[in-house]
């Protein structure tokens, strides 16, 4: 509303948002994971005297430099730079509330680059204990900074007490409270048993596309890395344990209050433990033989399965940024901002989208579309992805206008209009106006200008 | 009225609130961070920038009369995505405290620019993936091709440098704000200091190149002495004659700032102010230790001299932007957090101070250990390959 309107076409802010985001959990995940990997396999190795495990974990720290040192470090800085173009009053507000967490995790960044660089140039120049030691250096550092950003992340969806602390002036109550909220623990186990199996899966493909080694030591390698998969059991209780921690009207929409998260979730899941018992049994028990192409498919079911349990987190929190504070259109749900914009109208308040000087002579159509890019636009496409003009298809302008009044009691995960009655009169206009059962064959200035703005 | 009062007042409609939460630190302290963390990012920036400049002239004058330098040309390389990474990391601390003071400016200049900004990711996987195609081809001394990937690896960083720039200046000018959102005017900030504060980033990243080349080769090992002569010398003289245009291109800059912020820069009330001052004065003496430093490439310490004066003027000019940046904001009722909008989180902000003294004391130690450590011990046992 404060800010102008940054346009996707056809797809939405919201899924530029997630492909740039999930790449980046998956490789952020798989960089912590590789850490972790790394430190307790390279000790062992140590310990057990296996030159073999070392050389493969040679190998495989020169693909943490190239993979999340490049693409997983680029893809951060682009949750970044797409949250703050699409959603930059949620931004602001994670910024300002938690940047000693984020400071403190850039630390944690800071530490695990340095330290993964020398560990991947030290092999022959520290000794073996340690090179090591900078392994779970590395590892301590990567997990915690996974650590910090589980808490801001599960924020959003369990605020805490951190909105009455706040209100109390107790800044560093809500700071903590906040980071650590009823979902941080379970969500944390989540996430540390995803890193773990795909830093195992992405042993099985780094294994397979370095020449140097036999079959008979591939299958050795394979077997020490399937062990990191099998805690992919512990999803269903952590998954279980997370749920009953967010608010009910949040557990609803994952057991059955939203067909597709309902079905992402169990996908998730579902993944998650066939991958752990297929590494049980196959490679555990009986010291299987993993190809390419499998461990390419079962980096894709991995993939898959991240971005599946992350669309379920991010559905689950609607119809808010940050749970209970602000709307996913950025209006916060606070008593003062809902009676001023209800009072003085929202358009009042958007200098980008509608300037001052063209509101007095906007005609009504336009007011409309003004509404929907200030209300609805931060989610919803016109007839693209998540697209609009289909929800509303054959809804008489009636009808559009009670939902516009109820609209968070008859969906739940969509925030309430606000705004005059006035302008919910012109945003139904507009709405009614999109769909071609009710489109007026006329020649009128108006009929011309909608079209015109559909494009 | 002055100008510039009507063209506040013009584009003051269109700031956005502050941020309703406030400041969770004082003003002086993130005040402090935003310079030091933008010093620490410019450090590592320069490099990744600069080397695409210093990497090809060693490279072409290694092949023709001078081995010692393609040899330095490879060992840049090989550093180089260490400096692109700590670029990246180093620049997430800065942006993240820019967003803190004026994340409401910065977030409404991002969005005006738009997809330019976002593509700034592509060129930065471009670029870092590039340089490890131009390290296989340096190695093999394919020097056609590698000129190819390096002018695709400058373009990919200035284009990174470029939408910087943009965003830092139009962050500035609300009264621009309106006719690029409606397309009136180009999607640059049409202003003066445009173009001087491009060339004064472009020169400066090879001038603090040259010095990381001397630093560099002061560390190398194994290293012939003659090599790394010829190495530290050509490094300081690269510095000397970028910094020589660094002047220049520094007073353009100057003299492309409005009156009014010309003033602030020598306000001594203001500690940014006489920073940046002392760093003006140290550019100078920059002048005197890269001459000394390429003369006596044995003596260790004007390298030593010239990479401690440089890192002093990194802060000191990180400051100077501050001060421009405050003079410029100041122009406009509630772009800037004021005392008032400070709500101090003392028990977080203790905890990140604490973690950073450890982590840099930790990052301290594995540099000490790698300091240490013999040259090549193989502890891999024999060789695979």
């Amino acid at each position: 509303m404060y800010y102008p309107a940054f346009e996707v076409p056809f797809v939405g802010g919201p899924t530029l948002i997630a492909v740039i985001a999930i790449t980046h959990v998956f490789i952020a995940h798989f960089a912590v994971g590789a850490g972790l990997f790394n430190a307790i396999v390279e000790t062992h190795a140590l310990r057990r005297d296996r030159p073999l495990l070392r050389q493969f974990l040679h190998d495989y720290s020169r693909v943490i430099v190239l993979l999340p040192f490049i693409l997983g470090a680029v893809t951060g800085v682009g949750i970044w730079f797409s949250i703050a173009l699409v959603a930059p009053r949620a931004t602001s507000l994670l910024i300002h509330n938690f940047v000693w967490a984020w400071a403190i995790e850039w630390v944690c960044f800071l530490v695990e680059i340095a330290a993964g660089y020398v560990y991947y140039y030290s092999w022959d120049r520290l000794s073996p204990r340690r090179h090591a030691a900078v392994g779970w250096i590395y590892a301590v550092a990567a997990w915690m900074s996974l650590f910090v950003i589980n808490g801001i992340i599960t924020f959003m969806l369990t605020p805490g007490d951190w909105s009455d602390r706040r209100a109390a002036g107790d800044y560093s109550g809500a700071f903590w409270t906040g980071l650590f909220n009823p979902t941080f623990l379970p969500s944390l186990l989540l996430r540390s048993v995803s890193c773990l199996a795909l830093a195992g899966i992405f042993v099985c493909v780094v294994v397979n596309v370095v020449p140097r080694y036999s079959r008979e030591e591939r299958t050795t390698i394979i077997h020490t890395a399937s062990h990191f998969l099998v805690p992919l059991v512990l999803m269903v209780p952590a998954a279980m344990w997370y749920l009953g921690q967010v608010p009910a009207s949040a557990r609803g929409l994952a057991f059955g209050g939203a067909a597709a998260m309902s079905l992402f979730f169990i996908f998730g899941l579902t993944c998650s433990v066939l991958l752990a018992v297929y590494a049980y049994v196959a490679l555990v028990r009986k010291r299987g033989y993993v190809s390419l192409e499998t461990s390419l498919l079962l980096a894709a079911m991995a993939f898959i399965a991240t971005g599946s349990m992350e669309y379920v987190r991010e559905g689950i929190r609607k119809p808010y940024v940050v749970r209970g504070y602000l709307w996913s259109n950025e209006i916060a749900n606070q008593p003062a901002e809902l009676a001023r914009l209800n009072a003085e109208g929202v358009l009042a308040h958007a200098p980008w989208i509608a300037p001052a000087d063209r509101r007095a002579r906007a005609d009504r159509l336009t007011r409309g579309r003004w509404m929907f890019d200030v209300q609805c636009a931060k989610c919803h496409t016109i007839d693209g992805l998540n697209g609009v003009a289909p929800l509303i298809a054959g809804w008489p302008r009636d009808l559009i206008r009670y939902n516009l009044d109820h609209l968070d009691k008859l969906k739940g995960f969509m925030p309430p209009v606000v705004g005059t009655p006035q302008e919910k009169d012109d945003l139904a206009d507009w709405l009614f106006r999109l769909n071609p059962v009710h489109h007026e064959p006329t020649a009128s200035p108006l009929a011309s200008g909608v079209e015109g703005q559909r494009r | 009225m002055s100008a510039w009062i009507i063209l506040a007042q013009a584009g003051a409609e269109l700031v956005p609130p502050r941020d309703e939460f406030g400041l969770p630190g004082p003003l002086w302290f993130l005040h402090m961070l935003v310079p030091l963390t933008f010093a620490l990012h410019a450090v590592f920036m320069n490099f990744a920038l600069g080397a695409a400049f210093i990497v090809p002239v060693f490279w072409g004058v290694g092949r023709r009369r001078e081995p010692a330098l393609l040899d330095a040309a490879r060992r840049l390389v090989r550093a180089w995505p260490i400096a692109v990474s700590f670029t990246i990391t180093s620049g997430v601390a800065a942006l993240l405290f820019v967003q803190v003071l004026y994340g409401h400016m910065f977030y409404t200049a991002n969005i005006l620019i738009g997809w330019r900004w976002l593509a700034i990711l592509g060129y930065l996987l471009i670029g870092f993936y590039l340089i490890y195609a131009l390290d296989r081809l340096i190695v093999r001394d394919r020097f056609g091709a590698g000129m190819g990937v390096i002018v695709l690896i400058a373009l990919a960083f200035l284009l990174v440098g470029h939408e910087f720039n943009n965003n830092s200046v139009l962050m500035l000018m609300p009264e621009l704000w309106r006719g690029i959102h409606d397309g009136e005017l180009r999607r640059h900030a049409p202003h003066a200091m445009w173009n001087p504060r491009m060339f004064h980033s472009i020169i400066g990243a090879v001038a603090v190149t040259g010095v990381w080349v001397a630093v560099l080769a002061r560390g190398w090992r194994p290293y012939a002495d003659d090599a790394r002569r010829i190495a530290v010398r050509y490094g300081l003289r690269t510095a000397l004659v970028a910094t020589v245009l660094q002047v220049v291109s520094g007073l353009w800059f100057y003299v492309s700032l409005d009156p009014d912020v010309q003033r602030s820069m020598f306000a001594f009330s203001d500690p940014r102010a006489v920073l940046w001052m002392l760093a003006v004065l140290g550019g100078f003496g920059l002048l005197f230790l890269f001459w000394r430093g390429s003369e006596a490439p044995d003596d260790a310490r004007w390298v030593v001299a010239s990479a401690g004066v440089t890192a002093f003027v990194l802060v000191g000019m990180s400051a100077g932007r501050e001060v421009v940046r405050l003079r410029m904001l100041a122009r406009y009722p509630g772009a800037l957090f004021t005392s008032a909008d400070v709500r101090v989180q003392s028990g977080p902000m203790l905890a990140f101070v604490v973690a950073l003294a450890i982590g840099l004391a930790v990052v301290a130690l594995m540099l000490y250990w790698m300091r240490t450590a013999p040259a090549a011990s193989s502890t891999l046992g024999p060789s695979r390959d």
